[in-house]
């Protein structure tokens, strides 16, 4: 026991040698007195005692050391100990009240799980840098922009790319690449994956190795084309290949050829995306010389993105101006008069490849940075409904710290025991948060970034170090105030008053200030509900122009090359592939569910054309701000495939051919725009194809978007197919009636059936385009539903145990006032005026937060104003049932009190 | 003395612990009793035992408290622990086992082979 009082005292090493000494000491003298008892002199038994001890000197070090690693040991042993003991006891404190330590559980777990949900969304999107990227600050991506056109150009042309590739003093390396889906393996066995079409020096630019083998040379990937090679990806290694070190050198059919395999990428690596790359390719795979040869002169084929590595010390802006001069010249030197290049002024900019510089402002971004503010916001709820639950438990408890105090445990001691009961139920609420990021995180990643993008595990090391810290953080909050209020406590008040004791004037006031803080947060949080849902609801409410929940497109891929549509100057080929088309049109019509079917260049939100004209006797035409006119060539029954209504004249019709008289359909704007005042019908447009002949407007049709739900109106034009050449078509579609996923599955066997020369027809829903860009508006309000109706919940919680322990402890003064002839009915009202002034106060407060906050977030909302008076009443309307529901049991239970009872003291 | 076995680490750890099953002892009581007990028949420094102390305490098996001895000096005082008191209980009833198997081995009768 004597070493008790000194736990913890490590003692020093000069301490413990002398101990050792003094050990030796004794244990000398007594044999030396010993062996003078037998009569040997005082020299003669010192030696013989020496000699029976054995070596001195080496004893003294040896037992030393061993002394000192005793001592250390001890006194970790010690700490562990009384770590144990504190642990123990909190178990105890569960196990004593489970239906408390399950409410803080919960609580915690929705708090920190909500959290972890939001911090791994926002990690993937704004913070991890790009895997495998070396010194991604130095990494950037080009854009364009030019005064000719409204945005920045993001995608740029291989004419561009040389350009930049002249810049010695800014880059160390310019790649390109271009992302795309490929064709693998041959006949039924091919499977369309993603693919990126690299350039040689894209990886140099990012600075990865591969995992195995290497990557492309600038022979495989530059102007001369040479045997087909390709480089997988990690997953698709690990998936298809069975992860074999041996691949490198097999062959793989990519986009119908032979490909022979020279490396693989490392794991995890997308490029500067979000999504895996399957398969690696040189962007001039498959390509003759000759078309690389013009590829790579093309300035004005906006299709590759340009990435670069800045020299170490080069600033972005000094490398933009020289990137920018070396793009001028290169439009010099491409035959552009100064006129030309001055009414561009074209400018290059670059940004960083840093998750937070290259989508920064991008819907996806905003609305996870918003949620996680949210979720934030849940989480503090959650606290401050636990503090709540712990004061009211903590004026329970105080009679066992009472006793505690006592007895002699030190202050410090016991709030260090508060402080961990109170860690402990935080971290099996962190636990259970693991659990729910674990299923909500598939959701969110799923919900905000689509199907395609990488999974990242909640067990993410990043993801588990956040959740850890939430958790701490959470339990010393939620620890910290109920302990101050507990040791605060007059000793001797507590040990005569007991567990009957009632709570102090100051932890009422904090608890109240706690209830009104909560029912604000919840208020916030209802609001931001309504107006996301509301938002949601009017964007999904716009009218596209179609009816993509009742249409599909086929898009046939031609062995690997995506599209059919580019001139094809061969009139036999174009013959060809229209026929090709046709039948795939027939086997579409065929399927039951499909009444109309059609081919066209291009679908709505599946890529655009634009086309010149000319209106005869007109100078100028007016277009939108938004370019064009947007061009597209159908054969007749498009316009029903995809259901869109013909406002004015006709569709076309079969007669429509290439022999017949050109004809044209107009959509709205375009009609209003050029025709102010008049009908259309009958006027004459000439394209700028082949032939300027008059094409006679023969119909208007209504708007049908381009590719955005929010987008601006534009001019749009449209040809029959027929009369389209040298143009084919790319696309067919059709209508369904019934089950969408259903008729479309039918339709594409058929489709494929009947055109087995397609390696693989693409299929999808209408729906399935338009959906990506609803992506961040659904998940903001789906969200926004959850984390609100989870503060609702919380909010309502904490009111509930607030004023039944209240209750519960006022009995005393209830059972007076009841015997003193109150009313029943008083002492209820008496509760729930309580809870209700605390409500409605908070969701005042809640209201004008909410009114304050509106203008950051209006951005992320469609035609909805944030402070929406309908929804704010709503809100407020809801909060105060809620708080009226759960102030009834309370009230309830305080009209009932006994007054006998409660006089008595009975339980 | 002429003829002093030698000890190995492990026995003297339960020869120490078997000293200290009688009570509380300090160092130069358990040297003591072990000479005592085996007639001086082992091969041992004093030092050598209060190693074996050292490690023991560290290991748990032993605790050691300062007292006072019979002639009112300070001494140190070591306890078995409930850890040690189990090693002992195991250790010896190992080692006799083991003892015992040997002692058959080597004491059967010798018997023709078939």
């Amino acid at each position: 026991m004597y070493r008790r009082a000194f736990r913890l005292q490590l003692r020093r090493p000069d301490a413990v040698q002398s101990e050792v000494d003094n050990e030796i000491a004794l244990h000398l003298e007594l044999r030396i007195a010993q062996l003078m008892e037998t009569g040997l002199s005082r020299g003669e038994a010192a030696r013989i005692a020496q000699e029976r001890f054995g070596p001195i000197d080496d004893a003294r070090e040896l037992l030393g050391s061993l002394a000192t690693t005793r001592e250390t040991h001890m006194a970790l042993t010690e700490r562990v100990d009384a770590l144990r003991q504190d642990l123990a006891h909190s178990m105890r404190q569960i196990r004593r009240s489970p239906g408390f330590a399950a409410a803080v559980i919960a609580t915690l777990g929705l708090g920190i799980g909500a959290n972890a949900t939001m911090f791994g969304a926002i990690d993937q999107l704004l913070l991890r840098p790009p895997a495998h990227v070396a010194d991604p600050a130095r990494v950037v991506t080009a854009s364009m922009l030019r005064k000719t056109s409204p945005g920045p150009q993001l995608v740029l042309s291989f004419a561009i790319y040389h350009d930049l590739r002249q810049t010695p003093a800014a880059f160390e390396t310019v790649g390109l690449f271009r992302g795309a889906s490929m064709d693998v393996g041959s006949g039924v066995e091919t499977k369309s994956v993603s693919a990126a079409l690299v350039s040689a020096d894209f990886f140099r630019a990012l600075g990865t190795r591969p995992a195995l083998g290497r990557f492309f040379s600038e022979t495989e990937a530059g102007d001369a084309p040479a045997e087909p090679v390709a480089v997988v990806g990690y997953d698709y290694w690990q998936r298809e290949l069975n992860g074999d070190a041996g691949v490198i050198g097999r062959q793989l059919v990519v986009a119908g050829r032979p490909h022979q395999i020279i490396g693989v990428a490392p794991r995890d690596f997308r490029g500067l995306g979000l999504s895996p790359i399957d398969i690696f390719a040189p962007v001039t795979d498959g390509m003759s010389a000759q078309v690389i040869a013009g590829l790579m002169r093309q300035r004005q084929t906006f299709a590759y993105i340009i990435v670069a590595r800045l020299k170490p010390g080069v600033s972005t802006r000094s490398a933009e101006e020289e990137a920018t001069a070396a793009v001028i010249s290169g439009y010099r030197q491409g035959g552009a008069t100064e006129k030309q290049v001055a009414a561009m002024s074209p400018r290059i900019a670059l940004t960083s490849a840093l998750p937070r510089d290259a989508r920064r402002g991008q819907p996806e971004s905003r609305v996870s940075i918003l949620l996680g503010t949210v979720s934030l916001f849940v989480l503090l709820l959650a606290c401050a409904n636990v503090v709540n639950l712990q004061l009211a438990r903590a004026v329970r408890r105080r009679r066992e710290i009472a006793v505690r105090v006592a007895l002699g445990v030190s202050r410090s001691r016991l709030m260090r025991q508060l402080l961990l009961d109170s860690v402990v139920l935080a971290v099996a609420g962190g636990a259970l948060g693991v659990l729910i990021a674990r299923f909500g995180g598939a959701f969110v990643a799923r919900a905000l970034l689509g199907a395609s993008v990488a999974q990242i595990p909640a067990t993410d090391p990043r993801i588990l170090a956040f959740t850890a810290f939430a958790t701490i953080a959470a339990g010393l909050v939620t620890g910290l105030l109920p302990s101050r209020e507990v040791l605060r406590s007059d000793l001797a008040t507590s040990l005569k008053e007991g567990a009957k004791g009632s709570a102090s004037r100051e932890t009422r006031r904090l608890r109240f200030t706690l209830l009104v803080a909560q029912s604000a947060l919840a208020t916030v949080l209802l609001v931001g509900t309504g107006i996301f849902v509301l938002s949601l609801r009017r964007i999904e409410a716009v009218p596209l122009g179609f009816t993509p929940d009742r249409a599909a497109v086929a898009r046939p891929n031609f062995s690997g090359r995506r599209s059919a549509e580019l001139p094809v100057d061969d009139a036999t080929r174009r013959a060809q592939i229209i026929a090709q088309f046709e039948r795939l049109r027939q086997a579409a019509l065929e399927t039951p569910g499909v009444s109309h079917a059609a081919l066209a260049l291009t679908a709505p939100f599946e890529g655009s054309y634009a086309v010149g004209f000319r209106l005869p006797g007109r100078d100028s035409v007016p277009v939108t701000r938004d370019g064009g006119p947007y061009y597209n060539a159908v054969s007749g029954d498009y316009f029903e495939a995809i259901g869109a209504r013909i406002v004015q004249g006709r569709a076309f019709t079969e007669s429509d051919q290439a022999a017949g008289s050109r004809v044209a359909i107009v959509n709205e704007t375009a009609a209003r725009l050029w025709w102010p005042g008049e009908s259309a019908i009958g006027k004459c447009i000439e394209l700028d194809d082949n032939s300027p002949r008059c094409s006679e407007v023969v119909g208007v049709v209504q708007n049908t978007h381009r590719a955005q739900i929010v987008e601006d109106e534009f001019v749009q034009l449209i040809v029959p197919l027929a009369q389209a050449a040298p143009l084919a078509p790319g696309v067919v579609l059709f209508s369904v009636n019934g089950s969408t996923e259903r008729v479309v599955a039918e339709a594409h066997r058929r489709m494929q059936a009947a055109e087995p020369g397609f390696p693989y027809i693409n299929v999808r829903p209408l729906d399935a385009l338009v959906a990506p860009r609803l992506r961040s508006w659904r998940l903001g309000a789906t969200m926004f539903t959850v984390f609100g109706a989870l503060a609702v919940v919380l909010a309502a919680i904490g009111l509930y145990s607030v004023l039944a322990y209240d209750v519960a402890e006022r009995r005393l003064e209830l059972g007076v006032r009841s015997a003193l002839g109150a009313a029943t009915n008083q002492l209820a009202l008496l509760v729930i005026g309580r809870g209700v002034r605390a409500v409605v106060t908070g969701a005042a407060l809640g209201l004008v937060i909410a009114v304050a906050l509106g203008p950051r977030v209006t951005a992320l909302l469609f035609r909805t104003s944030p402070r929406d008076p309908l929804v704010f009443a709503t809100v407020a309307m809801v909060l105060i049932v809620v708080a009226v529901a759960a102030t009834l049991v309370p009230a309830v239970r305080a009209a009932r009190v006994d007054p006998m009872e409660a006089l008595r003291g009975a339980p | 003395m002429a003829d002093r076995s030698p000890v190995t680490k492990g026995t003297l750890d339960v020869i120490v612990l078997r000293a200290l099953a009688w009570g509380p002892m300090h160092g130069f009581e358990i040297v003591e009793w072990i000479d005592r007990t085996t007639n001086e028949s082992l091969d041992l420094t004093d030092a050598a035992v209060y190693q074996a102390l050292y490690r023991m305490e560290r290991r748990g098996l032993l605790r050691a408290e300062w007292g006072t001895t019979g002639n009112n000096r300070q001494a140190r005082y070591y306890k078995l622990t409930a850890a040690g008191s189990a090693h002992l209980r195991d250790e010896t009833k190992r080692w006799v086992n083991y003892a015992n198997t040997v002692t058959d081995l080597l004491t059967a009768p010798i018997k023709p082979q078939r």
